[in-house]
């Protein structure tokens, strides 16, 4: 407590106040955070599961557990500072401790100041008085055990659910595709792999190329049951994107890191892949049919020049199909593959003497196959009211089929003034207090 | 004056007050509320309305309260036919004996007194009842050209009898306004009674002995004026005065039910003072808001005038002033 005998009186007396009342408030925001914590840790838990059951990010859970433990230490530190003190915390002060209005007189008094001896000897003695008040004993603290024990139980059931379980549950989730996926004939390192690469797409957290995906469906083709279960999980994951672009959410970013064809219907998808082959064989047919002239003619060295050439080719063919693959899922992939293609042509250009042509050729693919992606993509994106436009359908009104009317009436008129009747004679009972009023009583 | 001073004055105030009240209760039995609050009157200056039936010892207070006091004591018993100047005095004719030839000469009535008894005031006619008035309210009277100044300490206490309503004159509110405290003396508990009758009916004396002087009252009024008062503090006193008026946000549903007026700015001075010699009699150098409520009813119940309705239903002030009481909040 602060009560320095070097201050001067009034100064210790608003000191007394003020840090009475800090504790004062310091013992009910205590009481409060006693109540919030359990019912915030019960908030996080309930906030954990519902992310756990609706397959979200586990870091929702703990960021909600940090906000709601941010929050509920703000409000405890908001109502636990230290104010400057007024009358009404002053009485308030006072009456918590029985002396008698003494302390918030004297804290009035110190606060407007006065050189009277009868205000400094009051405020003396009102700062004795005051200082010998246990203000601790007076705003205890309560301990809130059991409200402390439920809060770490909430934290901890939290953190479990956040961090624990999704570990789990992938486990647990690999461990039943092995045993139910399992193919006649199939090597085991390969089998592992399939195990594995179902076991992320049913958690959601595939990461691949179109090569890991034609290897799992080629891979599925071998039999019916697995075939099954790929088209299904195709099929969640195009229905919750087609959800997310219905609600006008952007699709998780982690999507596009996904198998690059996973958000395209399966037609446009085949369509893409058909044209890319298309391409790919007139283009091979053309370098074939020129026999490779330029390449003997720069390089001097036909045959070699020549199989180094036509192995750069198929290089770069099979570059440009992967190159059409993943353009059409995503811009950003798109712009980045295009670079990557250029180079290649470049190299090829320079290694097998057909550098011109082909440049022409890949350009010509990589800008269908930039049209035809941005055109799946916009058309995949169609968003009734954002970039679709509908004709607008008015409401026919009904005003002029309304059948209600309205008819005014006139009220009858009940008071006649002429026939107005004298006011109802006075009481017997009230008439001596009639006339009691006009002999006015002390 | 410095802080021992202060001190030493606070004890010396407490001391005197005890005693009197002490020593007035030798004689007086019960009633120590209606003891405590007249010697506070005497002290803030006030004059005391005493209010009670017939026999229950208030002009037994009066003469007790006299006696301890060692002051001068004088009692007019109202009547209808008493005149302004059985009160204050009159010139009389007088003979020279030695020049020869007459002159006149003040000769002063009982109102020349420190502590005068207006037996039954509400028997005497408005007339005489204002010289009386009068002298309550200036400290002094006038009689033809020439202005008397009365003896201080100078106390009024008047008495009246709720019952005989008869052939009286009630006091105006103007005058009734001057009374500082309006105290209702209660008929005497069972236990009491037992005192009474035993002191009364015995052959034992009851003698009190004068424990302070006029000098010393005037001391203590001096030192009851000097305590502080707090804004806060005073701002409550001075809302439960507003309060008695209807028309004011103070005011609870009976006031604005059953008051035609309220208290006047007296009301608040008369709280305000008596607050602070209730702070003392506590040892205390401020006034609290407890102190201010403990003498808020004697202080306001005689200043609050009841409407027609309110007389209808025989309202007793006091329930008015009560819920007042209990509806201000010393914090607002």
């Amino acid at each position: 407590m602060a009560t320095l005998s070097s201050e001067t009186p009034d100064r210790r007396v608003q000191d007394i106040v003020a840090a009475a009342d800090q504790q004062r408030r310091a013992r009910d925001a205590r009481r409060l955070l006693i109540r919030l914590a359990p019912l915030a840790g019960g908030l996080a838990v309930l906030v954990a599961i519902s992310v756990r059951l609706l397959r979200g990010s586990s870091t929702i859970s703990l960021a909600v557990l940090g906000l709601l433990a941010v929050a509920v230490a703000a409000i405890v530190f908001w109502l636990g500072r230290r104010r400057p003190s007024t009358d009404e915390i002053a009485l308030r002060v006072d009456t918590d401790a029985q002396l008698a209005g003494e302390l918030r007189s004297a804290h009035w008094f110190s606060i407007t100041g006065s050189g009277d001896e009868w205000i400094s000897y009051h405020l003396d003695r009102a700062a004795d008085r005051a200082a010998k008040v246990s203000w601790r004993e007076l705003y205890p603290r309560e301990s809130g055990t059991p409200a402390w024990l439920m809060s770490g139980v909430c934290v901890v059931a939290v953190v479990a659910l956040a961090v624990i379980v999704p570990q789990r549950q992938s486990l647990v989730a690999a461990g039943s595709t092995a045993e139910t996926t399992t193919l006649p004939g199939l090597p085991p390192e390969l089998q592992a792999k399939l195990d594995a690469m179902l076991a992320k797409m049913k958690a959601g957290t595939l990461q691949g190329d179109d090569a890991t995906l034609a290897d799992l469906k080629n891979i599925a083709k071998l039999d019916p049951k697995l075939q099954k279960t790929i088209d299904e999980l195709m099929k969640n994951k195009l229905g919750q994107d087609a959800q997310k672009l219905k609600d006008g959410k952007p699709v998780d970013p982690a999507d596009k890191e996904r198998p690059s064809n996973g958000g395209l219907p399966e037609d446009v998808r085949w369509a893409l892949e058909d044209l890319a082959k298309r391409l790919a064989n007139s283009n091979q047919e053309r370098q074939t049919n020129d026999k490779n002239p330029a390449a003997s003619d720069q390089t001097g060295e036909k045959g070699m020049g020549s199989d180094q050439a036509s192995t750069q080719q198929a290089n770069s063919t099979e570059a440009q199909m992967q190159l059409v693959r993943e353009a059409s899922s995503d811009a950003s992939a798109s712009q980045m593959m295009m670079g990557g293609g250029g180079m290649g042509g470049q190299q090829s250009g320079q290694q097998g003497n057909n550098g011109a042509q082909k440049g022409a050729a890949e350009a010509n693919v990589l800008a269908i196959a930039q049209a035809l992606k941005k055109e799946t993509v916009e058309a995949n994106e169609d968003m009734l009211g954002k970039n679709v436009q509908k004709e607008d359908i008015r409401r026919k009104t009904e005003a002029s089929k309304s059948g209600m009317g309205f008819t005014k009436v006139a009220p009858t008129a009940t008071f006649d003034k002429s026939h107005a009747t004298a006011p109802p004679p006075v009481p017997e009972s009230r008439r001596p207090l009639l006339q009691n009023y006009f002999i006015r009583k002390q | 004056m410095t802080a021992t001073a202060v001190a030493q004055h606070i004890d010396l105030f407490r001391e005197r007050f005890v005693k009197i009240t002490q020593e007035v209760g030798r004689r007086i039995v019960g009633n120590e509320e209606i003891v405590s609050s007249t010697v506070m009157s005497l002290l803030a200056g006030g004059h005391v309305l005493l209010e009670g039936i017939p026999g229950v010892g208030k002009t037994s207070l009066v003469h007790t309260l006299a006696d301890v006091l060692h002051l001068k004591f004088s009692r007019i018993q109202f009547t209808p036919d008493l005149m302004p100047a059985d009160i204050v005095g009159t010139n009389i004719v007088q003979e020279h004996h030695e020049k020869g030839g007459t002159f006149f000469e003040f000769q002063p009535g009982p109102i020349f007194a420190n502590i005068v008894l207006a037996d039954e005031i509400n028997r005497a006619t408005p007339k005489t009842q204002s010289a009386l008035l009068e002298a309550m309210q200036d400290q002094s009277v006038s009689v033809g050209n020439t202005t008397y100044k009365l003896d201080q300490p100078f106390l009024v206490l008047a008495t009246q009898n709720p019952l005989e309503m008869e052939g009286t004159y009630p006091l105006p509110e103007a005058q009734l306004d001057r009374f500082f405290f309006k105290l209702k003396v209660k008929y005497p508990s069972e236990e009491s009674m037992h005192q009474i009758v035993d002191r009364t009916t015995t052959t034992g004396d009851i003698s009190v002995s004068r424990v302070v002087d006029g000098a010393q009252i005037l001391e203590m009024r001096h030192v009851a004026r000097s305590v502080p008062i707090a804004k806060p503090v005073q701002s409550y006193a001075i809302r439960l005065t507003l309060g008695t008026h209807p028309e004011s946000p103070y005011a609870t549903p009976l006031v604005k039910k059953y008051v035609r007026y309220g208290a006047s700015p007296r009301a608040a001075q008369s709280i305000v003072l008596a607050g602070k010699i209730q702070a003392l009699t506590r040892g205390h150098a401020f006034v609290s808001a407890e102190d201010v409520k403990a003498v808020a009813l004697p202080a306001l119940r005689h200043r609050v005038l009841l409407n027609f309705e309110g007389e209808a239903e025989q309202v007793n002030a006091d329930t008015i002033v009560e819920e007042l009481l209990a509806a201000t909040r010393a914090d607002g």
